[in-house]
């Protein structure tokens, strides 16, 4: 039964679920409040140089308020994505719900804001490198 | 159909002045040194996932709070802005209004500047004096025609342009609060000639906070709500929809029921 169960959040990750609906995003979340950690297969090489595609990672809850460079797996609307936290908005809110703003390794333009009420949890088993931060930190300052 | 939107997402990117003084600088750099030397800016969502199609002979009604998208969505229509995502088809030429003053010179007359304004609206066609003439005409200014813009009141103003811009039919016409400046009489007398536009071509997108003006003009009304559309319908439903709703106004908690009755 658990096996079972653990093939199914697993299949959820993957791209044979073409979308993922609130319910059971909803679902997943209350999974992992009830283990502690879930562990997903990344299917997309948005994050490439530190998670391959492939790769399995690891995801708890957070407990901690998030920081940035934290790397998150949230839900967009149709599908979980893993992205490290770009910015976290300090001023403007969306009815009282903190936004954050995610990005990707491979391409340097950043997701739509996201709630954090659509936040799963934090990936534990990776983190972003210093020389990684600090470039992003650079390319943030040439952006602009 | 001329016009379909469909899932567009508007993020703008809005730098903060945070900190001004050197006081603001210090504690910052105590608190958050990271943040404080790579400062990096807020984002925005304006439009979450916005779809709808406007097809031939509407005429659509746009209402919303200040700040909830609505000037923002017309100009990625009309195509001054780009948006993050998703698709925006247009079918026809598209002819937006946000701003009766644009291009107006006050030394000119009113006439000169009723030129200018066809020459920038119409590129390329012959008959542009019938097409100055009639708007004058239209407009009733009269004798003002002649007298510089700098004189003119604010709504002669609108009524110059609104002549000059309504003159010759055209795919989608978006009229952004254009309405300001002009009296109730004219207002109705425009609605009468976008009426009679429509009639050979086009749909209208109109923004305005006169509920009034959008009951007798519109045949659709759309209300935003936090980035996204929470009514579609007729135009009398949805100003009795827009107006009793919560609008999450600080203050106003109660004031405003659903079951269509005002408390206060």
């Amino acid at each position: 039964m658990l096996r079972e169960q653990k093939d199914f959040f697993n299949l959820m990750a993957t791209s044979e679920f073409k979308s993922l609906s609130l319910d059971d995003f909803k679902l997943l979340s209350l999974a992992l409040e009830h283990r502690g950690q879930l562990e997903m297969r990344v299917v997309s090489g948005s994050m490439e140089p530190l998670i391959m595609t492939g790769e399995l990672i690891t995801i708890k809850k957070a407990t901690a308020p998030l920081k940035r460079f934290d790397i998150i797996v949230f839900w967009n609307g149709d599908r979980l994505i893993c992205h490290y936290i770009q910015h976290i908005n300090r001023m403007v809110s969306d009815d009282a719900q903190k936004v954050v703003i995610t990005g990707g390794l491979k391409f340097s333009n950043v997701d739509l804001p996201c709630r954090s009420e659509n936040i799963l949890g934090i990936v534990s088993s990776h983190a972003l490198s210093p020389l990684t931060r600090l470039k992003i930190v650079t390319t943030d300052l040439w952006r602009r | 159909m001329i016009l379909e939107v469909e899932k567009i997402n508007l993020v703008y990117r809005i730098p903060l002045q945070r900190r001004t003084n050197f006081r603001d600088v210090f504690t910052s750099l105590v608190q958050d040194p990271m943040d404080t030397l790579f400062p990096n800016a807020d984002y925005l969502h304006v439009a979450k996932d916005l779809s709808f199609t406007i097809s031939e002979g509407e005429r659509i009604g746009l209402l919303g709070v200040n700040g909830v998208g609505k000037t923002s969505l017309c100009r990625c229509i009309a195509g001054l802005f780009l948006p993050k995502s998703g698709k925006i088809k247009r079918y026809g030429p598209v002819r937006g209004v946000f701003n009766t003053a644009l291009g107006i010179q006050p030394e000119l007359t009113g006439r000169e500047n009723a030129e200018l304004l066809a020459h920038f609206i119409y590129p390329g066609t012959k008959d542009i004096d019938k097409i100055i003439d009639e708007a004058i005409e239209f407009s009733e200014l009269g004798q003002f025609a002649e007298a510089p813009v700098k004189l003119y009141s604010n709504g002669m103003q609108t009524r110059l342009c609104l002549s000059v811009i309504s003159a010759r039919p055209t795919g989608l016409l978006i009229l952004d609060e254009v309405f300001d400046g002009a009296d109730m009489f004219f207002r109705e007398k425009v609605s009468h000639r976008v009426l009679r536009l429509m009639k050979s071509s086009g749909g209208v997108l109109f923004v305005s906070h006169g509920m009034e003006q959008i009951k007798r003009v519109c045949t659709r009304v759309l209300v935003l709500h936090r980035g996204q559309i929470i009514f579609d319908g007729e135009p009398q439903e949805g100003i009795h929809f827009f107006e009793n709703f919560d609008r999450g106004v600080k203050g106003t908690e109660g004031l405003f029921q659903f079951d269509g009755h005002q408390r206060i």
